[in-house]
């Protein structure tokens, strides 16, 4: 019998959002710091607008405390599937207000985009955009990527940290408190924002000949949706806008810094450096990127595009880097690349389906689940093959020595199969739509493994019933199903319970 | 592990550590660029 929620249960979630809005709101002061210095007064006063209306949800949540303060499981993921939602939503505000959206919706699309580090976008004319909006866009990226209910659990500590932490998709606990965790992860942030922004902007500055806060501006916002894994550019043209090969290799080592775990992370930190290489993931990624990226190659050869070793590498590398970290940054405009077609295309989509690894930035079914899943299946063809009697090993190592048991193996496949699920939902849309079924399941994937590669199916003009699927794949790929079922579970049990 | 055992790496020591890491991503992308240009060599020759 379904156990309908009771005015205690409202309560508690209320009160854990509104701390957490509480949070977001002192953030959202960054930007409108950033509108007041660059005298951009018309986005100043959205954010106004904005960050009054974050504090406002945040006190009315925290004031009405519940009587006890403890945070179940089902709670938790309640909390972080709200919050993923009403954020991008009053995150919208500035960029409505921005007047480049033709309709509210786009501009919540773009919100959702951002804050769940996709990158697709339906803004219109983004080289023109206010430096403040843009900050904004890309500054969403960061929040998302580093994770909206990590950076509260950073300030607020205590009961129910823990859901809320594996309710953002995060299933490693590197340190053995989360806001130690939490702590940490923040500090490989700051030390890739700092050497990541000096080195983007050495080369703006010295290289491209920008003037020092233009190259600071372009290095900063690279860096957001570099490391995050987003995507969002403050140019039309992506990171082809530079032609830069220096600018594509500093890019390039962000993304897959962001696309790493944070196990791995402090694995390099803190040493053993050669225990990265045990780990059954890194080998799974090592492989997949290795294989996708001879599809790649092969298929861009063929097309005759590239003749020449330098263009084909450089081509090929950065966009099967960029779709298999689901960072989504581009080097070819998206006519170009729904042109590449067969193997390169393929190799393409893929790489953005499988995605990085686990407890990182990156989105897709991830390569924990990979490598898992081939491992489960070479045991059972083992187990096949071998006496009735003998043991077939489980172990394998993954920031240690762990074993596959039935529930994870059981765990790994829904969560691999719902992600194949979303994927062909979009594509299905699409075709709907008369959409050529390729270009439906690239842009479909995109979309659901927060990767932001586009072939133009994305575009202001685009059906509203396709772009709430968008949506609702960027949503439910990004926090990995759980929070998204166990919010629609306690809305179900709130109509039908008992 | 403990707790302060937990903060070592927030020490000027563990700092360093930052900055191998940074390093240690920077020579990953350098080899996976020199396997992708080996490839492209290959196919090239091939095809």
């Amino acid at each position: 019998m379904l156990i309908r929620p009771v005015a205690e249960d409202f309560r508690v979630i209320g009160f854990y959002m509104g701390r957490i809005f509480l949070v977001v709101a002192a953030a959202s002061l960054l930007p409108l710091t950033w509108a007041g210095i660059a005298r951009e007064w018309h986005p100043f006063g959205s954010f106004l607008l904005m960050t009054g209306v974050f504090a406002l949800l945040g006190v009315i949540g925290v004031r009405i405390a519940p009587k006890v303060s403890e945070l179940d499981w089902s709670h938790g993921m309640v909390v972080v599937a709200l919050t993923w939602l009403i954020v991008p939503m009053m995150g919208a505000i500035p960029l409505l207000l921005s007047g480049h959206f033709g309709r509210p919706l786009d501009a919540f699309f773009d919100a959702m985009s951002g804050l769940t580090t996709t990158g697709l976008s339906l803004l219109s004319d983004v080289d023109h955009l206010a430096s403040s909006i843009n900050f904004w866009r890309h500054f969403l990226q960061f929040l998302g990527g580093q994770g909206i209910i990590l950076a509260a659990l950073t300030i607020f500590a205590g009961t129910g940290g823990i859901t809320l932490y594996f309710g953002e998709a995060r299933d490693e606990r590197i340190l053995p408190s989360v806001t130690s965790t939490a702590r940490f992860i923040w500090a490989v942030s700051v030390v890739h924002l700092i050497f990541g922004v000096t080195a983007l902007g050495l080369v703006g500055w010295l290289v491209l000949g920008f003037d020092f806060d233009r190259s600071i501006f372009h290095g900063l916002m690279t860096f957001f949706a570099g490391f995050d894994t987003g995507g969002f550019s403050p140019q039309s043209t992506s990171i082809g806008y530079y032609h830069s090969a220096i600018f594509e290799g500093v890019t390039a080592l962000l993304m897959v810094a962001g696309a790493m775990s944070f196990g791995l992370h402090y694995a390099l930190w803190r040493g053993p450096r050669r225990s990265v290489f045990a780990n059954l993931e890194t080998r799974t990624i090592l492989s997949t990127f290795g294989f996708t990226m001879v599809l790649t190659l092969l298929g861009l050869a063929a097309t005759g595009l590239f003749v020449n070793v330098a263009g084909l590498t450089r081509q090929g590398f950065f966009q099967i880097l960029s779709a298999h970290t689901g960072t989504g940054f581009s080097t070819v405009p998206p006519v170009e690349l729904a042109r590449w077609g067969g193997l390169a295309f393929g190799g393409i989509a893929i790489a953005m389906a499988l995605g990085g690894m686990g407890s990182s930035t990156a989105g897709g079914v991830k390569s924990l689940r990979i490598g898992l899943t081939v491992k489960a299946v070479v045991n059972q063809i083992k187990q096949v093959l071998l006496p009735e009697h003998a043991l077939v090993g489980t172990a394998y190592n993954q920031s240690g020595r762990k074993h596959l048991t039935p529930v994870l193996i059981q765990s790994v496949m829904i969560i691999s199969l719902l992600y194949v699920a979303l994927y062909l939902l979009g594509a299905g849309i699409g075709l709907a739509y008369g959409i050529p079924l390729q270009e439906s399941l690239f842009e479909s994937v995109s979309a659901s493994a927060n990767v932001g590669l586009s072939v133009g199916v994305t575009d202001p003009s685009m059906p509203i019933l396709l772009e709430l699927v968008y949506m609702l794949q960027m949503w439910a790929g990004r926090l990995e199903f759980v929070a998204v079922f166990s919010l629609l579970g306690f809305a179900y049990a709130w109509v039908r319970g008992k | 592990m403990s707790e302060p055992r937990d903060r070592r790496w927030l020490s000027l020591q563990g700092l360093s550590g930052g900055l191998a890491m940074f390093a240690a991503e920077a020579l990953i992308v350098v080899g996976l660029a020199a396997l992708a240009w080996l490839t492209s060599v290959l196919i090239l020759s091939i095809l």
